[in-house]
């Protein structure tokens, strides 16, 4: 029975690990292809360190490429969320704080003391860090179907307009994130994180797989 | 040129009868087909050239482009279309060595009033990996990566949502007892409580009691009352152990609000 609750507890991961698969990219000389599975990685683990630390350095490389002003243009996107809060260990936390608040609002309940109730409202809220991360993490699969990220694969241009004929706003290093919003014509309309929006063709572009049903 | 012309003309034509189903519309010969690659070894997704080849003397202006059954991997598409020649371009998809298959050729033979048929030699083709293009990786990049390669994935583990009900679970259920029967279970244990001082003891559980109950203050007064007179009066040990009981009693029976 032991066993049973241990093993039903313990929940491994046996899935394809993206951040090796990224590891081989990098070790292939193709960073810019790794950054999808490691933004991949972080989707599904936003606390997962090793990825965290090559997606820095992965960028950190494609911005010296750049001006500062231009680096500031195609920027990627930054988490808001504090990803600390999506490890293991603030689970746990969140879980004792949860049996706490419990624990305390039976208190609260026996006791009618003002403190107890305030006690127990705080560590219930900390308690409920799960299901907050569980509500972020949605919005951000919500976001990511509706805009898929994407990078540039390959040296390349933004565009005013779908053919390579429009004027060039910007060049496009290997490794550049974006967001695709749409697709015309061989090319596909992107947008970046500061605002920049342009054409890219699509050969040049490696784009996230999105599940539509997910 | 002559020699060739007068031939042509004077090629009769194929039979109709007893002609085989796979027959390429040539007529002369006789005839040896051949694969002329441009080389045997190419990389993936390199372009490269086959040529199927008939030699000999005769009329092939009625041969078509063989349908030939390519190894899987391989796309081939015709380019060039001629009498005795059919040229092909091909791309490998996978890497690996692929053997093109033998082509059967059956042409008809005035001269022999015969059909014949005739097979290429089947070629070899290597087809290698194409080098990655490959940038220069920065060594903390690299360090990364071989570290990443190195410790694997961790595995993770996490509590089934289902947990979480537990705790509420719990404190609702333990709800479930009456306020009163905590409160007098703790009273009755601090009753029960020795600490040199009987009278005094005896005061607090039953002062706790009624501030945890919530009883009126008049509830309690008379009782008190006489847990002083013992506590500050003369000593009278008989007194106490009946005093004892009375709160015991009151503890129990009171009616929590």
């Amino acid at each position: 029975m032991t066993a049973l609750l241990v093993a039903g507890c313990l929940a491994i991961a046996t899935a394809a690990d993206p951040v090796a698969e990224a590891a081989n990219h990098v070790r292939a000389g193709r960073p810019a292809h790794a950054i999808l599975p490691l933004r991949s990685a972080l989707a599904a683990r936003p606390h997962d360190r090793a990825a965290r630390d090559g997606l820095a350095l992965i960028r950190q490389e494609v911005a010296l490429g750049y001006t500062p002003t231009d680096a500031a243009r195609v920027a990627p996107e930054r988490d808001r969320y504090p990803p600390w809060l999506f490890a293991p260990a603030a689970r746990t936390l969140s879980f004792l704080a949860w049996c706490g608040g419990w624990l305390a609002f039976l208190v609260a309940a026996r006791m009618r003391r003002r403190a107890w109730w305030i006690a127990a409202a705080a560590l219930g809220l900390f308690g409920a860090l799960p299901a907050v991360n569980a509500i972020v993490l949605a919005a951000r699969r919500s976001y990511d179907r509706a805009a898929p990220p994407a990078v540039v694969i390959h040296p390349t241009a933004l565009r005013e307009g779908n053919g390579p004929d429009y004027p060039i706003i910007l060049p496009l290093a290997p490794g550049v994130e974006c967001r695709r919003i749409g697709a015309r014509g061989g090319f596909a309309h992107v947008r970046f994180a500061a605002g920049l929006t342009g054409w890219v063709a699509v050969d040049d572009l490696a784009v996230a797989l999105t599940e539509p049903g997910r | 040129m002559t020699l060739v012309v007068l031939l042509l003309l004077a090629a009769p034509p194929a039979p109709v009868a007893g002609r085989p189903a796979d027959f390429s519309g040539a007529i002369g010969g006789p005839f040896t087909v051949r694969y002329e690659l441009a080389t045997d070894a190419v990389l993936v997704e390199q372009p490269f050239e086959v040529t199927l080849a008939i030699r000999g003397d005769g009329d092939l202006s009625q041969v078509r482009a063989p349908a030939l059954a390519w190894p899987t991997g391989l796309v081939a598409e015709l380019t060039e279309s001629a009498p005795g020649r059919f040229k092909y371009r091909v791309r490998a998809a996978t890497p690996g060595t692929f053997s093109l298959p033998r082509w059967k050729f059956v042409s008809y033979q005035p001269a022999l009033r015969g059909w014949q048929t005739t097979y290429s030699e089947p070629a070899g083709l290597t087809v290698r990996p194409r080098p990655p293009t490959t940038s220069p990786i920065p060594p903390d990049l690299a360090t990364w990566a071989d570290e990443a390669l190195a410790t694997g994935a961790d595995a993770e583990f996490s509590l089934p949502a289902t947990v979480w009900l537990i705790p509420p679970v719990l404190a609702l259920a333990s709800l479930a007892f009456p306020r009163s029967f905590i409160v007098r279970r703790r009273a009755l244990r601090m009753l029960n409580r020795d600490d040199g001082e009987p009278a005094r003891t005896i005061a607090a559980a039953v002062e706790r009691f009624a501030r945890d109950a919530r009883l009126p203050a008049n509830a309690t007064a008379g009782l008190l009352a006489e847990i002083d007179r013992v506590r500050f009066g003369p000593p009278a040990t008989a007194d106490l152990a009946d005093l004892r009981e009375r709160a015991r009693a009151f503890i129990t029976e009171a009616r929590c609000p």
